[in-house]
């Protein structure tokens, strides 16, 4: 067929009857030449393409170990791989279990079984209903197990020193459970209650200290500061939410107050003491969705009974890791009572996706009453990567210095 | 250390060397070819299910760094000899092929062709219930399949409430749009019909977002039309989409699909594929990728061959489709390290442009600009192989068939997406009208756009008439143009200026042509090469425009042959 085709002033011939046989491009000779030491260039670039590939695939598929296992006990459910990294437990992986819907609209049961290079364990089972005793109340039921042998003490005060780091064992059960009454869409109040339960025991790191004997005299403690314990506790958490999204807040805050009353039991027996906390949180948008974040939040405990063995060191409020002195190992301070602040300024640089850098100041007091002071102040800065949805934060790396040593951390939110 | 430096100079002249190793096109004295011989009979291929999460990773990391150390590409980069498209012909244009057909810049079409758009069905029959037999999977807005009474199955999508016309109107605008600028495409209706008259086959389920199959209910249709805006008188306006038969799975944006011989060339060299690019700024389908693609089996003319269609343009315009386009939508990646990169480096304070975007004025066509469009700094969700090899003259090529739809055309297309805003229907012709000509006048700069060669012989002299796009579009109405036409003399490069077209070369500048090209002793033909500059006011002279002109000594006839516009 040809067409002649008038187009303006010219006019063009279109004749498809005349077909072309395609031939596919041949290198040229110089090109030939390049490509040897491109390709030798470009191998350990695919092979990394390659890897990540195929683990992307294994993690998105339908079909894979995990069907497999689930398989295997027969269980028709969404089973999926977890994999984590710590610093302390190392790489650690496991299996998690979610069912949704299984009493109530929007309630989900979870599951999840950890297991460390360094020997961490952990089991958790969560029960979550936003409306299991009507349209405003919640319950939120939660039980654990942990084993971790390679867990950090430095001692107790602000003053306490690096160096003094020691290795200690904690072996924990926890059964907790939240009762939620959400009279507007802004407050809540939330009854908490449950049992723990703690032991401890000669740590794994065998660079530290990790005689408990030896580090009770070594860092002059109580002779009760590692003794077992067994607590009930019973509070009341308040909180005024008036932030404009949960996941991207530019205005508004949250406010909560906790307050709960912990009780010995069994080896514990007569040990009673009061902890309070406050966590008050504010949002600025300063321009164009640059935001500036300011935390303060404070924690006390006072001891109301020490019972027959006193109060063991460890129940004491802590500071540093990634929520609070992020520039600082967790539980880097250690006493009665802690104050904190932080600036956060957080800009856009993808959809869904913040930078920040932030400033954290904080110490640990024995008494807010009788050292409270505005010297000595512990500091870290740092700056990071987060990612939000609606619900919430979903994703966060973080890069944190202070004093003592720089800190990384990877944290995947709640709602993923 | 000497051997190094040896073999990073001969690394460096062999850069050079392919760098230098122009495009050369295939000339004949036949003239061009218009039909690419890809629809051969080829055994039935298996179904590509690629995952959106690694095309995602992979083009925007690996891939950005396998073409930093693609030598061949980096050194033709720096030399200024980007590789051309591999399936043009002689005249730079794309032939028919399984993947491109010539429609509307060579063939014009009317405004009723182009309202219509591809149409084959005229959409869901409505004299009979709709059976809905399968929900939507995947994507990010809500639909499902239904089958008419015909049989004809249909996959409806839907306008978010807040945003009535919009999704479906640019989806079916858009879709006409590449339709008449030479692809393939599904056909799509915008039509509406009555919730309660849907009908649900037995045993449909679909699988909730824990992968448990579950039945899909009255319910859960209710769920899925919760998302749709309804009309005050009830119906539901939805965009019915014709099912493609025979699906094999999306193509993608670079290589070749191994079971398919018919694909010869790889897919980031395919000039339609690259210039898609422009065609895609124009009309903001930020959401090209390889999963808004499809290749079916096709079965015409008793040949069964792999035919590659574009579909899913409900992300167009002012559209995301489950609501409005976020501005930043066509002026980044969604994951744009380089942005991300400098976003992070100044804190956030550097200032792009898209965050002055103001609130959209019509909730029918979303956020939809002209005023801070850019051809060449556009981008779609996530880099494309394809458009990353695009050249100036891929470019052009795509221009030139964007400014091809004139005001009646643009008129056409948003008539397609029956808006019933009159204002809004202004709106969009003036953003549409605004960026065809900023397109025009941006890739038009960057090539000589004298297109559309005719040569006519008479006993005495040559004629060669060809037009100015830049002029005929009224892109450079003001400014004065003007032509310098070289060919090679006996002696000198011969020189001649014009005003307009045409050339005419009198038999004595004919004499005075020198061949660039006797195929040996036995020779029946010559060609000859004319290069025509452009300055427009006192700039610097254009790139050339090279055309080819064939003699065949045995009827004295000359012919045009080729025609090159060089970037």
């Amino acid at each position: 067929m040809v067409i002649a085709v008038s187009s303006g002033l010219a006019a063009v011939q279109i004749d498809t009857t005349r077909v072309r046989e395609p031939v596919a491009h041949k290198r040229s000779v110089g090109q030939t030449i390049l490509y040897s030491p491109a390709l030798i260039i470009k191998a350990p670039l695919k092979l990394l393409k390659k890897s990540t590939q195929a683990g992307l695939k294994l993690a998105t598929q339908e079909k894979g170990p995990h069907t497999f296992l689930m398989r295997l006990f027969g269980i028709n459910r969404p089973l999926h791989p977890l994999v984590s990294y710590g610093s302390k437990p190392s790489l650690m992986g496991g299996i998690g279990f979610r069912l949704r819907e299984v009493f109530k609209p929007g309630d989900q049961i979870r599951a999840k079984a950890w297991y460390s290079v360094n020997r961490y364990r952990l089991y958790e089972a969560r029960y979550q209903s936003p409306s299991l005793f009507g349209a405003n109340t919640g319950l939120a039921l939660s039980a654990d197990y942990a084993w971790r042998p390679r867990e950090s003490f430095y001692g107790l005060g602000n003053g306490s020193q690096k160096d003094d780091e020691v290795s200690i064992t904690y072996e924990t059960g926890r059964i907790e459970s939240g009762l939620n009454w959400q009279p507007s869409g802004r407050f809540g109040i939330t009854l908490t209650g449950g049992y723990r339960s703690y032991n401890l025991y000669d740590g794994d790191e065998t660079t530290l200290l990790t005689d408990l004997d030896v580090i009770r005299d070594t860092l002059g403690l109580d002779s009760s500061a590692f003794n077992p314990s067994r607590l009930w506790h019973l509070g009341l958490l308040t909180r005024f939410d008036q932030r404009n999204h949960p996941g991207q807040p530019t205005s508004g805050g949250t406010q909560d107050l906790w307050a709960s009353l912990w009780r010995g039991t069994g080896v514990s027996d007569g040990l009673s003491y009061w902890l309070a906390s406050v966590d008050l949180r504010q949002y600025f948008h300063l321009f164009r969705k640059r935001i500036l974040a300011v935390r303060l939040a404070a924690t006390s405990l006072k001891v109301v009974e020490d019972g027959d063995l006193g109060l063991p060191a460890y129940l004491l409020p802590t500071l540093g890791g990634e929520n609070d002195l992020r520039g600082y190992k967790s539980n880097r301070f250690q006493d009665n009572a802690l104050a904190m602040a932080s600036l956060e300024y957080r800009f856009p640089v993808w959809p869904h996706s913040d930078g920040f850098v932030f400033v954290d100041e904080g110490r640990v007091f024995d008494s807010f009453g009788d050292d409270f002071g505005w010297r000595e102040w512990r500091y870290s800065f740092g700056f990071g990567v987060r990612a939000w949805g609606a619900a919430g934060e979903k994703f966060r790396l973080t890069a944190a210095w202070s004093e003592e040593e720089v800190r990384f951390y990877f944290n995947f939110g709640q709602d993923l | 250390m000497k051997r190094i430096v040896r073999l990073i100079f001969v690394l460096i002249a062999c850069g050079v060397f392919a760098s230098c190793s122009a495009y050369k096109p295939d000339l004949g004295p036949e003239g061009p070819y218009w039909k690419d011989n890809d629809t051969k009979n080829i055994t039935e291929p298996t179904k590509r299910e690629p995952s959106l999460a690694w095309e995602i990773t992979e083009r925007t990391t690996f891939r950005q760094a396998e073409q930093l150390l693609d030598l061949d590409r980096s050194f033709r980069k720096i030399g200024g000899r980007p590789r051309q498209a591999g399936n043009i012909n002689s005249v730079d244009e794309v032939p028919n092929c399984s993947w491109y057909t010539n429609r509307h810049h060579l063939l014009p079409m009317t405004a009723d062709e182009i309202r219509r758009g591809y149409n084959v069905t005229g959409g869901p029959d409505q004299s009979g219930p709709w059976t809905v037999f399968r929900p939507k999977v995947g994507g990010a807005t809500a639909g499902f399949w239904i089958k008419d009474i015909k049989g004809n199955q249909y996959i409806l999508k839907f306008d978010p409430p807040g945003n009535p016309e919009m999704a479906t109107s640019a989806a079916a605008m858009a879709g006409r749009f590449f339709y008449a600028a030479g692809y393939n495409v599904p056909e799509e209706t915008i039509t509406s019909f009555r919730p309660e008259e849907l009908v649900i086959n037995d045993g449909v389920t679909y699988k909730d977002s824990d992968g448990i199959k579950r039945p899909f209910t009255r319910e859960k249709l209710n769920e899925i039309l919760s998302l749709a805006y309804h009309n005050p008188d009830g119906t539901v306006r939805c965009l019915a989409s014709l099912a493609l038969p025979n699906i094999k799975g999306p193509f993608s944006f670079s290589g070749r699909r191994k079971d398919d011989p018919n694909d010869w060339c790889r897919h980031e060299h395919r000039r339609e594929l690259r210039a898609l690019y422009v065609f895609c700024s124009f009309v903001n389908h930020w959401d090209i990728k390889d999963q808004n693609s499809m290749d079916t089996y096709a079965d015409e003319d008793g040949r069964r061959f792999l035919k590659h269609h574009l579909l899913d343009f409900g992300s167009s315009m002012g559209s995301a489709g489950y609501g409005p386009q976020e501005p930043l939508a066509g002026y980044t990646n969604l994951f744009d390290l380089r942005d991300a990169f400098v976003s992070m480096v100044t804190l956030g304070l550097k200032k792009w442009q898209w965050e002055d975007a103001q609130p959209y004025q019509y909730p029918s066509i979303g956020y939809f600009e002209s005023e801070i469009f850019h051809p060449a700094k556009w981008d779609p969700i996530y880099p494309i192989p394809a458009f990353e090899n695009m050249t100036g003259r891929d470019a052009y090529w795509g221009a030139k068939i964007v400014l091809s739809f004139r005001n009646n055309d643009l008129r056409a297309l948003i008539d397609a997406g029956q808006l019933s805003n009159p204002e809004a229907r202004e709106y969009l012709f003036n953003t549409l009208k605004v960026r065809r000509d900023k397109i025009g006048r941006h890739w038009f700069g960057k090539v000589n756009p004298l297109d559309y060669f005719v040569l006519e012989q008479t006993p005495h002299s040559l004629t060669l008439t060809y037009e100015d796009l830049a002029l005929k579009y009224g892109l450079n109405s003001t400014a004065t143009s003007q032509y310098e036409v070289r060919y090679r003399g006996k002696a000198v490069i011969r020189t001649r200026q014009l005003v307009s077209s045409p050339l005419t070369l009198s038999v004595g500048d004919l004499s005075d042509l020198v061949t660039v090209y006797t195929p040996g002793n036995d020779a029946k033909g010559y060609l000859y090469e004319i290069r025509i500059e452009t300055q427009r006011d006192s700039s610097k002279w254009s790139r050339p425009v090279v055309v080819w002109l064939w003699y065949d000594a045995d009827d004295s006839h000359w012919r045009l042959v080729g025609v090159e516009h060089l970037d």
